[in-house]
């Protein structure tokens, strides 16, 4: 019997650890993983970037954001990309107005920020503004340009933790010439599918080489392990399913302690606010929440929403606003590092802004395609499908205010006036004792605070109404009778909300966009000045087969790098890279 | 030795304690959102006369799963069925409320747990009962969901009238009963809608295949008692003559 005990007891604690692992499916901490098409650009030019995200396969984040600032924490640009298999791709249009300097990209997910800014990626690029002749920001030692042939005065160093094999045809390529190489997965001891972006660029002289993913998020892990601080509070939640949007009701002080009839005390009200999110459409909308005892509230947006100017306000009354979580805040200030800036970088950019002032005269910007366009299976968050009745008031004589037309066209509906206020109710309606409870009334689409808000609108500024004086559910929140109004001019933006409203933005994920590939014209006559050969984003290799890749060398003579990074579907970083020397045929 | 034993299996629990409290994430079952709920949207049902009990699927609320045109799903939501009205009632958790749900958005529910049965599927089909009506939704129970597809409709009609006094009200109840009506969807879109699986009315649906359709019904022993595995038969055979 003893000799079963042991067994017994090594079995229990292996099913407890198992089940106990099981129920933790922990949402692990993300990293992610930029790669750019370049390091330099003119002011004008399309970054084109490559995303990779580690984390947790199974709660991994959707979005990661984007964003490009300057050195007074400015931001230029900012995007939202999807990503899609732990990678992401995209492009981002450089305003031709941005000053010549250093800045930096920031990445992270929702998720990132409960680590802090720390933990962001981050990655400096220089941008040149095309008229900034002097690059005086750039003021270092002015170097000559290297010719071809003195390999040593780069810094090509190869990373030391490459774990796919990739092989060029040759080494030395003439100008406008075939460059062939391949890409070699058998070191990777992974059996899943790779998902990498290729980049044929020219050595910036100078510049250090920057981490490669395999080596980013090695050190990175390590660092999070070394760093965990044991928090058990997150601010910020994946978003899994889709974007969160997160805010609170911040109490406002009244300095003249007037005292505005009907509004709650936040700050003592112990009552859980509902909050109401809508959009102005032809079709009554609404998402809605309910904000916890703090004030705090949190949903995950209807995909309906994404991309538009949502009205976010409260039911109730209170002496109070409404604050929006920014996800693209950034408060830690950006201090330029030196890291690009190396003997021989001014040289570069001139001759650079030189290029790209030949390439405007003779060719086009490159073309970005848009790939696989983002779609989501979108259902109008909708409060109703079809109407009791519904009513054109152009079809009738016209009436000069809405009291006019509940009287004359709406014969279900009351509009009377009590003091100096309307109030409005359903006759007959379900309300069985509740009579006096006005129907929630929807302005364009969005639900307005009474019927004191639309009482100035007669035929002339009315498309219809759609009438409903039952009792109805929208989830669990009861609706005493619906009145939706739909107004010929959008007169949603003119109204004045009583109860705390904020508008809001959100912002949409950028399509998956990536340049028009280079295919050369034979007899082309015009100068091909491209910096960068190639840049592909979207490569992938089942079963570790070798692939080869293709493309064309340009005019320019100097040293390229094929850069080839990605991830396995299991989540291993794989990177290598190769130098090819292009020279001219005099050379 | 039962000393030790117990010494080396503390120390293993400790272990896999402190390994798993290393992990310092939470589990994603904490992650508190007032999700995106999709809102059921329906309306307070307030029926004129108390709806006999017998015209419901299910006379007890049931946790159900309602899922939508959008490809979500509502889950754990306590519903029932009602043929007659052909309308699926949703039991509002705050107010108690029978709540009457709009149709449009709903593709098809599920009955988690029906007496028992897990796979009791309602989905939304688009039919025309007789020549005289337009075509229009209705639930209809999903018998068999292959290539073809056989629901069942749960209709009702009018047995009689008696009259009742209740509270010392004398009113006309309404009497119904059952009359189930079949509706075999196949691939080349044809629909066939029947009251009844007799001789005459699978004749009447394929009359060139009367052969084929007797020595189907000699060999499944016509007027057997009409079971769910019968109707599959049925669908199975109907979908072979007519493809």
């Amino acid at each position: 019997m003893k000799t079963y005990i042991f067994p017994l007891l090594v079995f229990l604690n292996c099913f407890y650890s198992a089940t106990a692992q099981n129920r933790f499916e922990s949402v692990k901490p993300e990293m992610v993983y930029l790669q750019t098409d370049r390091n330099i650009y003119i002011a004008g030019d399309n970054l084109s970037f490559s995303l990779y995200l580690k984390g947790n396969s199974k709660t991994m984040s959707k979005y990661a954001y984007l964003i490009l600032r300057d050195r007074y924490n400015i931001p230029v640009a900012r995007t939202r990309v999807e990503i899609k298999n732990q990678s992401s791709f995209g492009n981002i249009s450089l305003p031709d107005t941005l000053h010549s300097d250093i800045y930096q990209l920031v990445c992270y997910t929702n998720w990132m920020r409960n680590e802090g800014e720390e933990s962001c990626f981050t990655k400096e690029i220089i941008i040149a503004n095309r008229f900034d002749k002097k690059l005086e920001r750039f003021d270092s030692i002015l170097y000559t340009y290297p010719s071809a042939n003195s390999v040593n005065s780069y810094s090509v160093n190869k990373a030391g933790n490459e774990n796919l094999l990739i092989q060029p045809d040759k080494k030395i390529y003439n100008t406008r010439e075939k460059v062939n190489f391949s890409i070699d997965a058998k070191n990777i001891h992974d059996d899943s599918i790779l998902k990498l972006s290729v980049s044929v660029s020219e050595i910036v002289p100078g510049s250090r080489n920057e981490p490669f993913i395999t080596e980013y998020f090695n050190n990175s892990y390590k660092a999070k392990k070394e760093g965990e601080s044991g928090q058990n509070q997150y601010k910020y939640q994946p978003e899994i399913k889709g974007t969160i949007i997160d805010g609170r009701i911040v109490p406002i002080e009244h300095s003249d302690n007037q005292h505005v009839s009907g509004n709650r005390n936040i700050e003592s009200d112990t009552i859980n606010y509902t909050v109401l999110v809508s959009t102005p459409d032809t079709i009554a909308n609404m998402q809605f929440t309910t904000a916890d005892s703090s004030g705090s509230f949190r949903f995950v947006l209807n995909p309906y929403y994404e991309g538009k100017e949502l009205i976010i306000r409260l039911k109730e009354n209170a002496k109070a606003a409404l604050e929006i979580d920014d996800k693209f805040k950034l408060t830690k200030p950006y201090i330029p590092s030196d890291l690009l800036i190396g003997p021989g970088i001014r040289s570069y950019l001139i001759r650079s802004l030189k290029i790209s002032e030949v390439q405007r005269y003779y060719t086009e910007r490159a073309e970005i395609n848009i790939g696989e366009k983002i779609e989501h299976n979108i259902a109008i968050p909708r409060v109703y499908y079809h109407p009791y009745s519904r009513v054109f008031p152009a079809d009738y004589l016209p009436l000069p205010d809405f009291v006019e037309i509940s009287r004359e066209l709406l014969p279900a509906l009351k509009v009377r006036k009590l003091g100096d206020k309307y109030i409005s109710s359903y006759v007959d309606t379900q309300n069985k004792g509740v009579p006096s409870i006005e129907p929630i009334i929807f302005l364009d689409g969005v639900p307005v605070d009474d019927v004191n808000q639309i009482i100035n609108l007669g035929t002339n500024e009315i498309k219809r109404i759609d009438l409903f004086p039952v009792i109805r559910y929208y989830g669990e929140m009861p609706l005493f009778g619906i009145l939706a109004v739909f107004s010929k001019k959008l007169e949603i933006n003119n109204i004045q909300f009583k109860t705390p409203t904020i508008r809001y933005q959100v912002i949409s994920s950028q399509n998956f966009t990536k340049p028009i590939p280079y295919i050369p014209v034979n007899n082309n006559h015009l100068p091909d000045l491209r910096q960068v050969l190639l840049w592909d984003p979207e490569i992938k290799i089942p079963d570790k087969e070798k692939l080869e890749i293709e493309c064309y060398t340009s005019d320019l003579h100097g040293k390229y790098r094929i850069s080839v990074q990605g991830i396995t579907s299991s989540g291993l970083p794989v990177n290598g890279s190769a130098i090819i020397i292009v020279k001219s045929k005099s050379e | 030795m039962k000393t030790k034993l117990i010494f080396i299996y503390t120390i293993v629990l400790i272990f896999t304690f402190h390994s798993l409290q290393g992990q310092k994430s939470f589990s994603i079952d904490n992650i508190d959102i007032k999700s995106s709920e999709l809102c059921l949207t329906g309306e307070l049902f307030t029926p004129n006369q108390s709806t006999d009990a017998a015209t419901y699927f299910n006379s007890d609320w049931v946790p159900g799963d309602i899922y939508l045109s959008n490809g979500e799903v509502v889950r754990n939501k306590l519903i029932k069925y009602n043929g007659l009205l052909n309308e699926l009632f949703w039991n509002e958790p705050r107010s108690k409320n029978a709540i009457k749900l709009d149709k449009e958005p709903i593709v098809q529910f599920h009955f988690q747990n029906l007496n028992g049965d897990t796979s009791i599927y309602f989905r939304k089909i688009r039919v025309k009962k007789n020549v005289l009506s337009d075509s229009s939704y209705v639930f209809g129970e999903v018998i068999y969901d292959k290539v073809n597809s056989l629901y069942i409709l749960h209709t009702f009609n009018i047995k009689g009238t008696e009259i009742v006094r209740t509270n010392g009200t004398t009113f006309e109840k309404i009497n119904y009963e059952e009359i189930p009506v079949y509706v075999f969807m196949f691939t080349n879109h044809k629909t066939f809608v029947t009251r009844s699986l007799s001789r005459r009315s699978l004749y009447s649906f394929c009359p060139e295949k009367k052969d084929r359709i007797n020595e189907f019904l000699k060999e499944n022993k016509l007027g057997r008692s009409v079971n769910n595995f019968y109707l599959r038969e049925v669908a199975q055979f109907l979908g072979a003559i007519i493809n």
